[in-house]
């Protein structure tokens, strides 16, 4: 029967593809073999021949946009914006002409300029966003486009900074948007490596917001978290790209969504590839950004991402060898005695506020504060306000410092860890400073901590450079009164000291205790650091650059320890990191020690904070 | 009629005709492809992402062999990538397999595309490039040796081009390849056949 050479060819086409030999394909049809030949190698030559592979950076912005439209569709919703290339060019025109109509006549005018101040949570914050839109589409210049979207991105994070001043969560489509803005100026400007002024505005602004949205974690409603890790995934790969060029391994939303941590510690290879930063396990690789280098031996500090798989990911390193004071930040909590536009005061010294003061509740005077501090040589500058739980607060909420001995795995995956007894909830706001030793079963720390209706929740957990017995625990709280035949120091069961010796009911005191074999902490003897009805104390932790006497000089002021002034935890020293509990001096001056925790000789330390964006000079 | 989301609107699972009909993909790839893009239907991100993951990369080599511009590829995978899972519900399995229909819609996009730029009087910058380049056999020879194939397709028609790159790059079989570009199987073995001719009269073909 006759085939036609074409037929023949097809049947050869699909042999060889299915891997059958070419000469054994040819064997078959001599009459055609010269061509079967020469076709046949020619069509597994173009099979062979490599793939042309997408940008990573275009692929995942329109993945962005394919997962913003499958979410509308799920909820029966809206159309997506394209990414506008040589498609939206052209339509450009028309739809401007159809924004406005449908300006004028469904939102009317009026509606639309009332939207102007509306906030994320305000229905008519959609309208303003809709009427940003708009605005742009008269915009043909894709430069000055690019530079309105990146301001429009800024007046976000003022939104953002503005709820949060308001004690309200971040919601999600204010992040949406930021990601929205931030992704358009990125894809106008990544054609345009001439606009460099942009350029660097871009890896600015994306530096200043990462920074800040990473301190803002807690802030984030839960329907946000999504929206949170995307926005901060994306900033972050703009930065990366801005450091590596098209080629990066950019970072996922996935490795973010379980949230943020800081570290500090002695750095360790690990056998994986991963390092122990503090004894935590952390992957610092090309994803992670930094002002130094990772070396074995010296110390770190990290800001990790805690991935959906439990995995930390270093996003920013700070390394090479001792980090200095000009690092570390200070923290005071006290009752605010005023807050005016000038500053905030606590514990009579005045603590200046800048444009980049970030303020996570609207705080008023009498309220109990936690205030981030940083020395400068204007004086003091409050870089967080944020409000405290104080340790005389009589509410379901008690705080207290507890010190004592880690038992058993704290890798960093386990998200409780047990000291001196006691189950502590780790969680992504939990500071991790291990300068004094790494973070691990046999560790003395000290613990910031809020007992929670008798859950304990760890804020702080710093670990001490201490000879102290596994047994022995520290609690710092308030005395609650006794039930039964034990006391109750900030809601915990302590045995009473055998000298029959009690403090008052709501006085704050130090106990030292000893752990039974039967888990009971027992207490040698206690000191009172205030009496009962006082709540005049603030509590400060920093680190001592200057002793003089009995005058010490601290990151916050200098504080006159007296002879009568408590110091427990070990000898203090210049480089050491202490918590005070002390006094307002009279007539604003110097704070009077009532009692001083030292903490450790090789002073590391950590917070959020330290990764704040700088106020403005 | 109300529709619940977990309910697809249209689409069944591959049956026994279906299985019969040939195929490209073995058994099993199609079977697990089906479920991807049952759960798609209802979509369910992981699916989505699994599928987008997959055909965007191959989206924007088939676009970029067709164009031979990067941002104009890109645009059009994205543009294809949103088209189809805005209508993925309306996908029904036929026995081909879903790549043909994902890249059915990415030949009705480029064609679009095409005949916008030739109502505005674009010029082909690809195109440009190729013709003026004085030897175009020893271009594309040097071209392919180098693995860029895209410049040797250039000397090709549209439609040889496409024939190409559906056929040995994509893999897909004559009924898929048909599907996607409105032909018959017939005439995709005889576009196959000009194609690779016209190849190899470009590349000198007796020393292939």
């Amino acid at each position: 029967m006759f085939r036609s050479y074409g037929s023949v060819l097809d049947e050869c086409l699909t042999a060889l593809r299915s891997g059958e030999p070419m000469e054994q394909i040819v064997a078959r049809h001599p009459r055609h073999a010269p061509r079967l030949r020469s076709a046949l190698a020619l069509a597994a030559r173009v099979q062979s021949s490599p793939r042309v592979t997408p940008r990573a950076l275009a692929q995942e912005q329109s993945w962005r946009l394919v997962r913003e439209r499958a979410h509308q569709l799920r909820l029966g919703g809206r159309r997506v914006t394209a990414r506008r290339g040589h498609f939206g060019a052209l339509f450009r025109p028309a739809l401007a002409l159809v924004a406005v109509l449908l300006a004028v006549s469904s939102f009317g005018g009026g509606l639309a300029i009332a939207s102007q101040d509306a906030m994320p949570d305000s229905p008519l914050y959609s309208i303003k966003l809709a009427t940003e839109d708009i605005g742009l589409w008269f915009v043909f210049d894709e430069t000055h486009e690019a530079e309105i979207l990146l301001d429009q991105s800024n007046q976000r994070v003022d939104e953002i900074r503005s709820m949060v001043s308001q004690g309200k969560t971040i919601p999600e489509n204010v992040l949406g948007a930021l990601e929205n803005r931030n992704r358009r100026a990125v894809s106008i400007l990544q054609d345009r490596p001439e606009e460099t002024g942009l350029q660097a505005r871009v890896l600015s602004q994306a530096q200043e917001q990462e920074d800040l949205l990473l301190a803002l974690w807690q802030q984030v409603s839960d329907p946000a978290h999504d929206e949170f890790a995307e926005a901060v995934a994306a900033l972050h790969n703009v930065r990366l790209a801005g450091s590596a060029g098209t080629s990066f391994v950019a970072v996922q939303p996935d490795d973010l969504r379980g949230g943020f941590q800081s570290i500090s510690g002695q750095v360790q290879a690990l056998d994986d590839g991963t390092w122990s930063i503090g004894g935590v396990a952390v992957n610092v690789d090309d994803r992670t950004i930094g002002g130094g280098e990772i070396v074995a031996g010296l110390t770190a500090r990290v800001l990790v991402a805690r991935g959906a798989d439990g995995r930390l990911q270093a996003l920013s390193l700070i390394g090479g060898g001792p980090l200095n004071d000009s690092e570390s930040s200070a923290f005071v909590n006290g009752v605010v005695e005023s807050i005016t536009s000038e500053g905030i005061r606590v514990g009579g010294t005045l603590f200046r506020l800048s444009e980049a003061t970030l303020k996570t509740y609207d705080i008023e005077p009498g309220e109990f504060a936690e205030i981030t501090v940083r020395t400068t040589a204007d004086g003091f500058v409050a870089d967080e306000i944020k409000p405290a739980v104080s340790t005389r607060t009589s509410t379901e909420l008690r705080a207290l410092t507890f010190e004592g001995t880690i038992e058993g795995d704290v890798s960093g995956s386990k998200s409780e860890w047990l000291i001196g007894g006691f189950q502590f909830g780790v969680t992504e706001s939990t500071v991790v400073e291990a300068g004094a030793g790494d973070v691990r079963d046999g560790a003395r720390v000290q613990v910031e901590a809020i007992n929670d209706r008798g859950k304990l929740e760890a804020s702080r957990v710093s670990v001490l450079a201490s000879e102290t017995k596994a047994e022995v625990v520290t609690l710092i709280g308030t005395f609650d009164g006794v039930q039964g035949a034990q006391w109750v120091v900030s809601g915990l069961p302590v045995v009473p000291p055998e000298d029959g010796a009690e403090p008052q009911i709501g006085a704050l005191i130090s106990v030292e205790t000893e752990r039974g074999s039967g888990g009971d902490l027992t207490a040698s003897g206690f000191f009172e650091i205030e009496a009962a009805g006082d709540n005049q104390l603030i509590r400060t932790l920093g680190t001592i650059s200057e002793i003089e006497g009995g005058n010490w000089t601290l990151e916050f002021g200098d504080v006159n320890v007296a002879a009568s002034a408590k110091i427990a935890g070990g000898e203090p020293g210049v480089g050491q990191r202490v918590v005070i509990w002390s006094q307002p001096g009279v007539g604003g001056g110097d704070l009077v020690a009532h009692y001083i925790r030292v903490l450790d000789h090789a002073a590391a330390i950590e917070s959020f904070n330290s990764f704040l964006p700088s106020p403005s000079p | 009629m109300t529709r619940s989301l977990n309910e697809p609107r249209t689409g069944s699972a591959p049956d026994e005709k279906a299985r019969a009909t040939p195929s490209a993909q073995p058994q099993e790839e199609v079977s697990a492809e089906w479920e991807l893009v049952r759960r798609a239907q209802q979509y369910d991100n992981e699916a989505i992402h699994a599928i987008y993951q997959t055909y965007y990369p191959k989206i924007y080599n088939y676009a970029f062999m067709q164009m031979g511009d990067v941002q104009a590829a890109e645009d059009l995978a994205s543009d294809v990538m949103l088209k189809m899972i805005e209508k993925v519900q309306t996908y029904k399995f036929t026995g081909l397999p879903f790549g043909a229909w994902v890249f059915r819609i990415a030949r009705n996009r480029l064609i679009d595309l095409h005949r916008r730029r030739k109502r505005r009087g674009e010029v082909d910058l690809s195109e440009t490039i190729a013709t003026a380049l004085a030897n175009p056999q020893v271009l594309a020879e040097r071209a392919l040796a180098r693995g860029q194939i895209q410049v040797a397709l250039k000397h090709l028609t549209p439609e040889q081009r496409q024939v190409i790159v559906l056929k040995f790059i994509e893999g897909f079989d004559n009924r898929s390849v048909g599907k996607i570009m409105g032909r018959s199987e017939g005439a995709i073995k005889s576009l196959q056949h000009r194609a690779l001719g016209s190849l190899r009269r470009i590349l000198h073909a007796d020393d292939v």
